[in-house]
């Protein structure tokens, strides 16, 4: 498949994510900043950090997505009203197309950047993101750093004038994930910040196929690689996987 | 320059007829002549005709009050035959822009609870108390301009709103007028650009809620405000009725942001981070950050609440009922709790949405504690 083409297949899959959030959501989101991010993708090539673009590669870049919060268990400062609590996601994805279909990361660089606000006597934050650190354009770190890795912070912008309150921040561990985008990444969001959401979007078999196309584009990869450490028979496998990832979809 | 021609047509000859009239003239920007209605059938006939010389049509909105004239029909009638013999090509009507005038009082009584004739008039005024002349001349003339433009050629989207990166806009905005074999007449292209992209937040941002997301309070800053305006001129919708009505592109107000602040979002700072990038970058110092409504804490505003005027963040307000359903790439409007619960909302027509009133008596519930 031509790269054209290819961009073109990945904007139209992008667009329908919007479309089915769009319908599930019903006038809480603006999938704008998603069509954009398909519009852009189709038209063009996305650079690298340093810059640099590469015929084969696609990608998009989804800035200030933003989704109620449903999930609000627990939820401290006690001050903060649970009804004013909204995630928002920015993220940049670039990824070769030549590694779409076979075994090789497929992601170049990827940044899933999410900030949950929630309003009470002034505004709170909390964030983590997923991010590829690809050691062979980074500097070592002592701490290990996963290739893709979930983190945990509360300074969105890393202001240095940001209130703190009681609590105490550093470099959380990076915690192992796999990689994620756009449409894989909106079945982890939904799932754990508005699980009625998530449920509505896989109830549509169009967007359910979608979903599991992408799980086995990015995810096969990975978590094969990942097993490959071991040989094994799968006749042997006898955990039930159901409960290991519950946003995985069969 | 020929100022533009009205034609105005109202069921009365009285004192208030006469307001209008001058009212309008007084300010020099359009020539208004008034006639009475005919019969339904001669009227029709009568416009075709007479509107090839003329670059708009007021309509008082009841015209079967005056019982001397034998007029059994209201303004929504005539305009909608007007709107669709310029769609029908054996009569090829002129299409040209049509206004609503009223008084308050009818205007509510009739016209508001029926939303099927709001889309047949590109503008609406109220003739009561102290009308601001100036301000619905200058609507008025450039919508009359700007039909006049439209009829000259065919034009595209992009020659609308003047941008050729439409690429850059969400892709529905654009998406009826991208067939070329549909044909547009200029009411669909003019009727677009201000129900849609003028009247709602969303592509385009009027100036308070500019204000709003650039965290700056308009009053506190003097003329700092407007220096700042100028600076951002780059940013400024300059297509089809841009001298009537001020708007802002926010995808470039975005991306100028980002320019000057080294790559931060605007979305992302609160009202005193966006003010002091924007005071030091264009050397303004009294360029002041707005303060939260009362009642409301996040300095991170979107928004403005739609009584009050004042910014505020989407999150702290409580979305506006509309008559007509939104585009799903159109913002809501808000109202904070401070103009529901203290002041009232004086502003007619304005209310919550009725799914918004239990959180509203929750939040009232909570301060009685």
């Amino acid at each position: 498949m031509k790269i054209e083409q290819f961009r073109q297949t990945r904007a139209s899959e992008l667009i329908s994510a919007a479309d089915r959030l769009d319908s599930v959501f019903s006038r809480s989101v603006n999938t704008t900043p998603i069509r954009l991010a398909a519009e852009a993708l189709k038209n063009g090539h996305p650079p690298l950090k340093d810059k640099s673009v590469h015929q084969d590669y696609w990608g998009y870049e989804i800035e200030d997505f933003k989704i109620p919060v449903d999930t609000v268990k627990h939820l401290r400062p006690k001050s903060i009203d649970n009804k004013k609590v909204e995630l928002i996601l920015n993220m940049k994805l670039v990824a070769d197309k030549n590694n779409w279909d076979n075994l090789n990361d497929p992601l170049i660089e990827l940044n899933f950047n999410v900030t949950i606000k929630g309003i009470g006597i002034t505004p709170h934050f909390f964030c983590f993101h997923i991010d590829k650190h690809d050691h062979a354009k980074m500097a070592a770190t002592e701490e290990p750093h996963p290739v893709y890795h979930l983190q945990f912070s509360s300074n969105p912008e890393g202001n240095d004038e940001f209130n703190y309150g009681e609590t105490m921040a550093l470099d959380t561990p990076r915690i192992i994930h796999h990689p994620i985008d756009f449409i894989l990444g909106i079945g982890f969001l939904t799932s754990n910040f508005f699980p009625t959401a998530f449920e509505d979007m896989m109830s549509d078999g169009y967007f359910a196929g979608l979903y599991r196309r992408y799980q086995e584009k990015i995810l096969q990869p990975y978590f094969h690689t990942l097993a490959s450490t071991w040989t094994y028979d799968r006749n042997n496998i006898i955990w039930d996987k159901e409960h290991l990832c519950p946003s995985f979809l069969k | 320059m020929m100022k533009p021609k009205f034609l105005y047509i109202d069921d009365e000859d009285d004192a208030s007829v006469a307001a209008v009239r001058d009212g309008f003239n007084d300010e020099n920007l359009i020539e208004v002549s008034v006639e009475q209605p005919q019969d339904f059938k001669a009227q029709i006939k009568d416009l075709i005709v007479k509107l090839n010389d003329y670059d708009g049509l007021i309509l008082d909105f009841r015209l079967n009050q005056n019982m001397k004239l034998d007029v059994a029909y209201n303004a929504p009638a005539i305009a909608q035959e007007l709107r669709m013999s310029v769609a029908e090509p054996e009569i090829n009507a002129k299409s040209i822009p049509i206004i609503l005038c009223s008084t308050d009082e009818r205007m509510r009584a009739t016209y508001d609870a029926d939303m099927t004739s709001h889309d047949l008039f590109d503008y609406k005024f109220l003739k009561g108390d102290e009308p601001d002349w100036g301000r619905f001349s200058r609507k008025l003339n450039s919508l009359a301009d700007g039909y006049n433009w439209l009829n000259s050629e065919n034009r595209s989207f992009e020659d609308v709103i003047r941008r050729n990166d439409i690429n850059n806009l969400d892709p529905r905005i654009s998406e009826r007028f991208k067939d070329p074999d549909e044909k547009k007449i200029s009411y669909d292209f003019a009727n677009f650009i201000i129900k849609n992209l003028f009247n709602h937040p969303g592509a385009m941002i009027k100036e308070r809620v500019l204000a709003a997301r650039l965290g700056v309070d308009i009053e506190e800053s003097g003329k700092d405000w407007l220096i700042l305006l100028e600076k951002l001129d780059e940013c400024k919708y300059k297509g089809l009725f841009s001298d009537g009505w001020n708007r802002w592109w926010m995808d470039k107000i975005n991306g100028l942001f980002k320019d000057i602040s080294k790559g931060k979002r605007l979305s992302n700072t609160n009202a005193e981070q966006r003010v002091a990038i924007l005071s030091e970058t264009y050397e303004l110092k009294n360029l002041k950050a707005a303060e939260p409504i009362k009642y409301c804490t996040s300095k991170s505003f979107w928004t403005i609440c739609e009584e009050t005027k004042r910014p505020l963040d989407p999150l702290e307000g409580f979305k506006v009922f509309e008559t007509v359903e939104l585009k799903s790439w159109q913002e809501p409007k808000y109202l904070s709790f401070y103009a529901i619960a203290e002041v009232g909302i004086k502003k007619k027509g304005l209310r919550e949405q009725f799914g918004e009133k239990e959180r509203i008596q929750y939040m009232k519930e909570n301060l009685k504690k």
